[in-house]
């Protein structure tokens, strides 16, 4: 297993949302585009290039891996499913940490309101 | 066809990708696709397909936001900045929809003028060293042509040619085409090359030479598909079997332009193939007979003068009487050239060409000045997001370059758009004629390379230029209070209101041009033209492709006419060599007891003319008679002349009666006693041309007209008793038809319709300028309302503060009426000013119209106080409803 190291943070957006589209069920990738869309309203829309790119990656290095779950009967049989590993969990935890100090330290110089 | 496109979307992303992934990619924009509804949904996903495969090329993790400065290989940054470049078509669709448009309208409309310009002017013929190669103004005879070509030493190749008419026959079906009878050294004198087979030499131009013809590129296109067994196949012309030696390229426009040359025939084979005037048995044994045109290569060295020294002595060895230093008679060597564009329009072609080139100028000037503004517009628009990425530590270069590849992003989108927009040009433009009877169609040219990449050029850069301004701003910029949100005075407003002053007052020129070409073709129609415009039928039969003599021609005709006149709806029936406004024949007469001041008084424009045409069309007799069936070959050779004429010639007013001679300096005293005309008759000036006086004029009975003039061409007028134009149009060539059922007819039209062709320059005048005016008013439209809208939206928080204080809505009006005003009252007269200082070149196109007067800076004042008013609308309403409260409120 690997660990997550300065080279890979601060993860990209589109990374970050691919993981985070992964962290409660295993998808294929056209629904992590559309999970991303809804999620954050539109405002990040992850193309197919941007989406492959970056999961051939994450898979090359240990954060996702091809699920065996196959699709259910009437969808396309040529759809891979991917499946967040123990890292990749682990990776978006040090990312979203990474995220949250650094809205501490805007929140320290008043750039934003402190939490009610 | 949508797997077509996934598929080629596909090739936009890397190989590796395509790899692993193609499936899966196929599918993301295919279901993708299938979500976006409607023309904005597919443009949407179409950006952002071309944007993400810009993305997948970054190695890792392509970043879809802000783009901060790091580290990197030059070209990782440069796909970068491709990248949210690309981006701007979909988060910016209706900016860049607009500034594309307007590059494509501007860099399209240029490139089509420009080309043309460059196929009629800058190179009307592809012959190489055209310079050294010259024509002798008038017609030769075929003997004394071989007399130059053996004796000269100023010529390094001399070569003879005329016009000549075919119809190919290939696959029954006959196609009429036009052409040139040359001699062997006419390829090889204008530099013709054979794009497949071999090119006309000596070999053929030999008397009992199996006939040979070399046919165009487009006749090759056009009928024969290409097809490459063409060449050494046999082909019909002319109903004689001829071996199709080889084709000449697109690019070979013959001789000249007015005279397009669709088939090469060589002389000597002439005589099997033609009928009428070239198939008399002396063409080539008469010295008195002239009928080709003469040119030659100027030996390196040999001066033009010279040569014409040279000619003029070669020819009087032959015709004793030849008096050089007479001007009716001197040969001159006119540059081929300046023969090729018409030799007497060639000087209108020039100013109409840079008329039309200065127009299309104006009208890029105005894109790119559009487009500028847009520019401005997003720039400000923009300010925010610059002081994001300032404040995230992007250099000033970094945004330079990004803002850069945008502008290049929209100028390259708008080159391609532009080619498409030259393309539609092109085929509108086609069906036009040039001044010079040059029909434009055929030219045959296509998109110029050069214009284009020059037009292409000229819109990046401004786009280029205009896009990275705001740079300039950013660095002074206070970051914070742009990121705030808070809007201060902008510096660049001034900038703005000069590019649209700019904006109005190309509109202004532009308008002026559409409004007097328009009313010049409104007076190509309404025109007394001492004739008949509204009623007669005009029929063009194409009796040589039966290649029937003068005898059966004449024989036809006769039987039409006594046709004609048994048919109860025909007033009026008569056949005439010319239409009136088209094509000229003039012949130089003796006239005894009249002496001319300068030589072209004793020219007068000839029509052959049958009986009953002078009715047909309506030209009035003002005194003697007009022709009859009486007048034939044999009887008293006679004349029917104009006014004009006949005040020339006889200014005390007893012409009927008179008697004169037409000009043959080489006629022995018998001949000219033979060729004596008795005037019979006088009627009504007509005018030649729209733009012409009235010309002096002479009608001869066609049955006594023997000249060197193909009037197997002759055309059938008639005049119905109470039937509509078109439909007398429809009952003349069945009346042909019944007479000679094989009668080919090439046209059938009303003189409406003729009138129309003869105003072609003018119509084409009108159209292009208002097609650009047209553009232009939308355009300052545009212009004129985002810069008040900009303003009105600068200041809103000083009008709501007016507004608490007391300002009536009248000063609020005044306000932003001001800041429209400036602009338009500026522009406009900057515009007139400009009009009234180019408008000279466009007097000569008018039909003697004015190019400028009180009524047309009306009008033009009219269309810009309708523009202002249009795009003042929305502003002053979003000024009026400031709230005043609410402006204070956020205070």
């Amino acid at each position: 297993m690997k660990a997550p190291t300065d080279s890979v943070l601060p993860l990209s957006p589109a990374v970050f949302h691919i993981l985070l589209a992964l962290a409660d069920d295993d998808r294929h990738g056209y629904a992590i585009m559309r999970d991303v869309e809804e999620r954050t309203g539109g405002v990040i829309r992850i193309g197919p290039g941007m989406l492959y790119g970056s999961i051939k990656w994450l898979v090359a290095d240990g954060y996702l891996e091809e699920s065996p779950r196959r699709p259910r009967t009437g969808d396309d049989e040529r759809r891979r499913y991917y499946h967040l590993t123990a890292s990749g969990r682990d990776l978006l935890k040090a990312e979203a940490a990474r995220l949250e100090a650094a809205v501490g330290l805007a929140r320290a110089r008043r750039i934003l309101p402190r939490k009610a | 066809m949508r797997r077509l496109i996934k598929r080629a979307f596909l090739l936009a992303y890397p190989r590796h990708l395509r790899h692993a992934y193609g499936d899966d990619i196929l599918l993301a924009i295919g279901e993708d696709l299938k979500r976006r509804r409607g023309p904005r949904g597919r443009l949407g996903w179409f950006g952002r397909t071309i944007a993400d495969a810009a993305a997948s090329w970054r190695p890792r993790q392509p970043r879809p936001q802000i783009p901060l400065p790091e580290p990197g290989g030059p070209m990782s940054s440069l796909g970068s900045d491709l990248r949210s470049a690309l981006r701007l078509f979909t988060h910016a669709p209706a900016f860049a929809a607009g500034a594309v448009l307007t590059l494509s309208l501007g860099i399209g409309a240029t490139t089509a003028i420009f080309s043309l310009a460059d196929a009629s002017l800058l190179h009307p013929l592809s012959v190489p060293g055209a310079d050294r190669i010259v024509v002798n103004n008038f017609t030769w005879s075929y003997l004394d042509f071989r007399d130059l070509a053996r004796q000269t030493t100023s010529f390094d190749d001399t070569a003879a040619w005329t016009g000549f008419g075919g119809a190919l026959e290939y696959r029954g079906t006959t196609h009429p085409l036009q052409g040139a009878v040359c001699s062997g050294s006419y390829t090889r004198l204008l530099g013709v090359t054979a794009l497949a087979g071999r090119v006309l030499d000596e070999r053929d131009d030999q008397a009992g030479a199996p006939l040979a013809i070399m046919i165009s590129e487009g006749v090759w296109n056009r009928i024969f598909g290409r097809d490459p067994s063409v060449v050494g196949s046999t082909v019909q012309i002319n109903r004689r079997p001829a071996t199709v030696v080889g084709i000449t390229p697109a690019s070979f426009r013959g001789a000249s332009l007015t005279l397009k040359t669709e088939v090469l025939v060589p002389l000597a084979v002439l005589p099997e193939v033609s009928a009428g005037f070239l198939a008399r048995p002396d063409i080539f044994t008469s010295r008195t007979t002239t009928w080709l045109q003469v040119g030659g290569r100027l030996k390196a060295g040999t001066q033009v003068e010279s040569a014409e020294t040279e000619t003029n002595a070669i020819y009087k060895q032959s015709h004793p009487k030849h008096d050089v230093n007479n001007p009716r008679d001197r040969y001159v060597l006119v540059p081929l050239l300046t023969r090729a564009t018409g030799l007497d329009r060639s000087t209108d072609l020039r100013t109409f060409i840079l008329i039309l080139g200065g127009a299309t100028l104006v009208t890029m000037l105005l894109a790119c000045a559009t487009v500028a503004n847009l520019l401005l517009v997003r720039a400000d628009r923009r300010e925010r997001e610059l002081a994001v990425r300032a404040a995230l530590g992007a250099g000033r270069w970094r945004m330079a370059r990004l803002m850069m590849t945008e502008s290049v992003c929209l100028g390259v989108a708008g080159a391609l758009g532009g080619v498409l927009v030259a393309r539609g040009a092109l085929s509108l433009l086609a069906s036009f004629t040039l001044p010079g009877d040059i029909r434009v169609a055929d030219l045959e040219f296509a998109v110029n390379r050069l214009v284009l990449f020059v037009s292409v050029g000229l819109g990046i850069a401004t786009s280029a230029l205009f896009g990275v301004a705001p740079l300039w701003r950013v660095s002074r910029m206070d970051v914070t209070s742009a990121l705030r949100g808070s809007q201060g005075h902008s510096p660049r407003q001034p900038l703005r209101t000069t590019l649209v002053t700019m904006q109005v007052a190309l509109c202004v020129m532009l308008l002026g041009g559409g409004f007097a070409f328009g009313r010049a073709v409104q007076r190509a129609f309404a025109l007394d033209l001492g004739f008949d415009t509204q009623h007669p039928a005009i029929v063009t039969p194409r009796w040589s492709l039966l290649r029937y003599s003068r005898a059966q021609i004449l024989d036809v005709q006769t039987r039409t006419l006594a046709a004609a006149a048994a048919a109860p709806w025909v007033e009026a029936a008569g056949f005439a060599g010319l239409r009136p406004l088209s094509g000229r024949l003039t012949m130089d007469f003796d006239v005894p007891g009249f002496t001319p001041e300068k030589i072209e008084d004793s020219d007068a424009d000839v029509t052959p003319v049958s009986s009953g045409y002078l009715e047909a069309v309506r030209i009035p007799l003002r005194a003697g008679r007009t022709f009859t069936t009486a007048d034939t070959e044999t009887s008293p050779h006679v004349a029917v002349i104009s006014e004009a004429l006949a005040r020339r010639f006889w200014p005390n007013g007893n012409a009927v009666g008179a008697r004169f001679y037409p000009h043959d300096a080489a006629a022995t005293p018998e001949q000219k006693a033979g060729s004596v005309l008795t005037v019979v008759g006088v009627v009504g000036d007509i005018r030649r041309g729209l733009e012409r006086d009235a010309d002096p004029m002479v009608y001869l009975p066609n049955v006594q007209f023997k000249s060197a003039f193909d009037f197997a061409d002759a055309h059938l007028f008639v005049r119905a008793k109470t039937l509509p134009s078109e439909a007398a149009a429809k009952e003349a060539v069945a009346l042909l038809k019944q007479v000679d059922p094989r009668l080919p007819i090439a046209a059938a039209m009303t003189m409406q319709e003729h009138i129309g062709d003869a105003a072609m320059v003018h119509r084409l005048g009108f159209t292009l300028f208002a097609l650009f005016a047209g553009l232009a008013v939308v355009l300052t439209a545009i212009g004129v309302y985002a810069v008040v809208a900009f303003a009105v939206a600068r200041r809103t928080r000083e009008i709501g503060i007016r507004m608490a204080l007391g300002a009536r809505a009248s000063t609020v009006l005044g306000l932003v009426l001001r800041q429209g005003a400036g602009p338009v009252v500026g522009g406009l007269v900057l515009g007139l000013a400009g009009y009234w200082l180019s408008s000279g070149a466009l007097r000569r196109f008018l039909l003697s119209l004015p190019a400028f007067d009180g009524r047309l800076a009306a009008a033009i004042t009219m269309m810009i106080g309708l523009i202002a008013a249009v795009a003042l609308v929305l502003p002053l309403r979003r000024a009026l409803r400031v709230d005043p409260m609410r402006t204070l409120r956020s205070e």
